[in-house]
């Protein structure tokens, strides 16, 4: 494939890519972890990312014990399941993952 | 500063400022971040890990008198030192820090947090410096534990029928309802949610302004008493693992004056696990 095909090929991989994967933001109840323990958290979340989930971004406030992180994932579903596997469950009303259905 | 019941527990980032230098008084800063002293700190200060220095590394306790003997002797104090602590998180650790030294009674005219923390003194542009101090060792002699200033789960078990205690929850609600055991990320750090039958549920920061100051006494006493807690009666504070409710164990007992006020450091890990122990759900199911 020359160079020409293999960028097309990428393009039309990264709109497919667009296309199938949402964004989510979710809200975490970080309580008294440290910052430290938290950033350790998010490198979790950053060696975890795959096709299926990829973590964006955190905000966090350690005074008030929350976090706010921001994915890309293939549905919500695939999102909870995979933040499952990282020890992080969506536990009550206080903690929440809500899809991205529009931004202005 | 001058409405509380002991305004010479607090000092200012200006008092520091000018009293950093002097041969009796020994600044400490405990951060909830702990890269947060490498990355400068106030000149002559000496940083404290909590977890690594303030705790038994073995067994699930806070130092030993003989440990604690070592670090104080290590950060070269003497009973006479004035030690003023220091922390990012509105102070949270560094009230911790001040528990723990209170328990074996460091004189409590020698105790003293800078009010607003590192937090207040980075956004007034003082100085910062990464030179770490280094001190002659002392043979500092603490005296017996103070268990005045420290609850157990046996003397809350003992007492809940007779409501011996305002037992003040500091966690967030989530946590005080039981929605939430462990932080996010963590395996559950107990094996049930909620709180001690009784407790009020008074999250740590509903003491502190946003520029990591002490609210004043008035607002204090409304935030406190207007949740029902009577100032008559011994009270415990307690969290997860005991150190935000160190912070309201300061502000009640220095800030309000409590008579008696104990912090409860086994706190939620240790109460969330215990057999038998009686449990309330959400605001007041009791299990």
């Amino acid at each position: 494939m020359n160079l020409r095909g293999g960028l097309a090929t990428w393009s039309a991989h990264l709109k497919l890519h667009r296309e199938i994967m949402k964004k989510f933001l979710s809200v975490h109840v970080v309580a008294c972890l440290t910052r430290q323990a938290i950033v350790d958290l998010i490198e979790r979340f950053q060696q975890a990312s795959d096709e299926d989930v990829r973590h964006l971004h955190t905000w966090g406030d350690t005074i008030a014990g929350r976090m706010i992180c921001h994915w890309e994932a293939r549905d919500r579903e695939t999102l909870v399941q995979w933040l499952e596997k990282q020890n992080v469950r969506i536990r009550g009303t206080s903690e929440w993952v809500m899809q991205v259905e529009f931004e202005s | 500063m001058n409405d509380y019941a002991r305004p010479d527990v607090l000092v200012s980032t200006s008092w520091v400022d000018e009293h950093k230098g002097d041969d009796n008084i020994r600044l400490l800063e405990v951060d909830v971040d702990t890269s947060a002293y490498g990355q400068g700190h106030i000149a002559g200060a000496a940083g404290l890990n909590w977890e690594t220095q303030l705790n038994d590394q073995i067994r699930r306790d806070i130092l030993t008198k003989e440990q604690f003997e070592e670090l104080a002797g290590d950060l070269g104090l003497t009973r006479d030192t004035t030690v003023v602590f220091y922390g990012d998180n509105n102070n949270w650790f560094a009230a911790y820090a001040l528990w723990e030294f209170r328990y074996y009674q460091h004189p409590e005219e020698n105790l003293k947090i800078m009010n607003g923390g590192r937090k207040k003194w980075v956004q007034e542009g003082r100085e910062l410096v990464e030179e770490v101090p280094s001190f002659s060792p002392t043979n500092y002699e603490a005296k017996f534990p103070d268990d005045n200033v420290r609850a157990t789960k046996d003397l809350i078990l003992d007492s809940l029928h007779q409501q011996r205690f305002n037992l003040v929850d500091v966690r967030s609600p989530a946590e005080f309802t039981g929605e939430v055991i462990a932080p996010a990320g963590m395996s559950e750090t107990a094996q049930r949610g909620g709180h001690i039958p009784g407790a009020v549920d008074i999250p740590w920061a509903s003491a502190v302004n946003d520029d990591g100051t002490f609210k004043s006494y008035q607002e204090l006493k409304q935030t406190y008493q207007g949740a029902g807690v009577n100032p008559e009666k011994e009270t415990v504070a307690y969290c997860r693992i005991g150190e935000r409710s160190s912070h309201t164990w300061f502000v009640l007992k220095y800030l309000l004056g409590f008579e008696k006020v104990r912090n409860y450091d086994g706190s939620w890990t240790e109460w969330g696990n215990l057999v038998g122990a009686p449990i309330e759900k959400g605001n007041g199911h009791t299990e």
